[in-house]
């Protein structure tokens, strides 16, 4: 349910390292869950500007419109299309192809900030 | 704990929703949280946020005086008329309302239901169902009191009571219409259809779904009787006290704003919806 080699935020997002500067984002089990079924996601640009705690985009399911926050700060340089025709793919596979926007960091050391998986689930009252 | 209880009136759609995401804001950056009660002048037909407006007859909605308006907040059209309208605005982590999405639509929804006992109306909680046969948003109907919605008091099996959430800014913003009467004709009328027998279809599978208080209370209470009950039911449900006040100067000044600038266009959330004046 919460991968060990993935980063998380208390807002429900994860975050996964890649080469370099990159961070590759997306949201939680837990939030698809809450989410539940997810019928739009409005995504952002590539080269888009971010900080650490802003909106990069946003989720409506069935039962709620609700911001996703950028985990770090950085530049968007891919985002995940996908979700354009398929916003069920958060549900189906949230670490997976369910994937949102990949970052490239500011500075990689933010990520060493966030929670691990044994931290989050603790959040989550699943520890 | 006290809250802030507000009664704004009856304003144009875009206003409303101005007003609604002023408040957001301000509970954002410390403002109290706050209850409002709001009528609609003209009637309006609210979307979703992401809702496709060419489900709409936009020409039928203009000969007809209704004003049409995009929510902040998901699901279908609404046509708000003769309505008592409710927004509850309050940080994610009150620790008065769980942060779940599901646990907090259960959590207000029991307090419009206490309120509504008080009156003497009986009334379930239905959750919504979730679509087993996704893709995306396909074979929906357009009319959000025809479709699935998350959590709904149903009276005497018909939904009475749809509520529909946002959250922004570690915010959670709760608004939902609570029909007295129902106008099935003007709404459906305000929707387009391939033909006339769709349409006539669609109307009557509303109206044997869906009922106004008045209907299933057998006598009609005024707005201001209604809206007091559903904030004393809130209130006693949540634990907290409400006190009357007013829109400040600043949120009043950001609602014109956002109603103007942002409200008044069917496409605002196409451009950049995740930007707002100040």
């Amino acid at each position: 349910m919460y991968p060990e080699e993935l980063k998380y935020t208390k807002e429900h997002e994860w975050l996964r390292l890649e080469d370099g500067r990159l961070a590759r984002v997306g949201v939680t089990h837990y939030a698809q869950h809450q989410l539940g079924d997810v019928v739009f996601v409005e995504l952002p640009a590539a080269g888009d500007a971010v900080s650490a705690g802003q909106s990069i985009a946003v989720v409506e399911s069935v039962k709620s419109v609700s911001d996703i926050y950028a985990p770090v700060s950085g530049r968007i340089v891919e985002v995940n299309s996908a979700l354009e025709d398929q916003p069920e793919l958060i549900n189906e596979d949230p670490y997976g192809r369910g994937w949102i926007a990949v970052i490239e960091m500011d500075d990689p050391g933010q990520a060493d900030g966030l929670l691990t998986a044994a931290e989050y689930k603790a959040h989550i009252g699943e520890a | 704990m006290e809250w802030r209880l507000l009664y704004t009136g009856a304003h144009p759609g875009a206003l409303n929703m101005g007003i609604d995401e002023a408040i957001l804001h301000s509970v954002a950056s410390g403002g109290p949280p706050t209850l409002r009660f709001y009528g609609w002048n003209p009637h309006a037909l609210s979307l979703g946020c992401f809702q496709d407006a060419a489900e709409v007859d936009l020409d039928a909605c203009r000969r007809l005086g209704v004003d049409v308006v995009r929510r902040p907040t998901g699901g279908r059209a609404v046509l708000h008329g003769v309505e008592v309208t409710y927004s509850l605005v309050l940080p994610e982590a009150s620790g008065i309302v769980p942060q779940g999405i599901t646990e907090s639509y259960r959590a207000i929804s029991r307090g419009l239901a206490r309120g509504l006992a008080s009156l003497g109306l009986e009334t379930r909680l239905a959750e919504g169902r979730q679509r087993t046969d996704a893709p995306g948003r396909r074979g929906l109907s357009a009319a959000c009191f025809d479709a699935p919605s998350w959590y709904e008091l149903t009276a005497g099996g018909k939904k009475l009571v749809g509520s529909a959430q946002v959250r922004r800014f570690g915010v959670l913003l709760q608004h939902g219409s609570i029909p007295l009467a129902l106008d099935a004709g003007a709404l459906f009328a305000c929707l387009k259809f391939p033909d006339e027998a769709a349409r006539a279809r669609a109307k009557a599978a509303f109206a044997a779904k869906a009922t106004s208080l008045w209907e299933a209370l057998g006598r009609e209470v005024p707005f201001h009787e209604v809206a007091a009950a559903v904030a004393g039911g809130i209130g006693e449900e949540l634990g907290v006290e409400f006190r009357e006040g007013a829109l400040t100067e600043r949120e009043e000044k950001t609602a014109e704003e956002l109603a103007r600038e942002k409200y008044a266009r069917l496409d605002w959330h196409r451009r950049s919806g995740r930007t707002y004046p100040a």
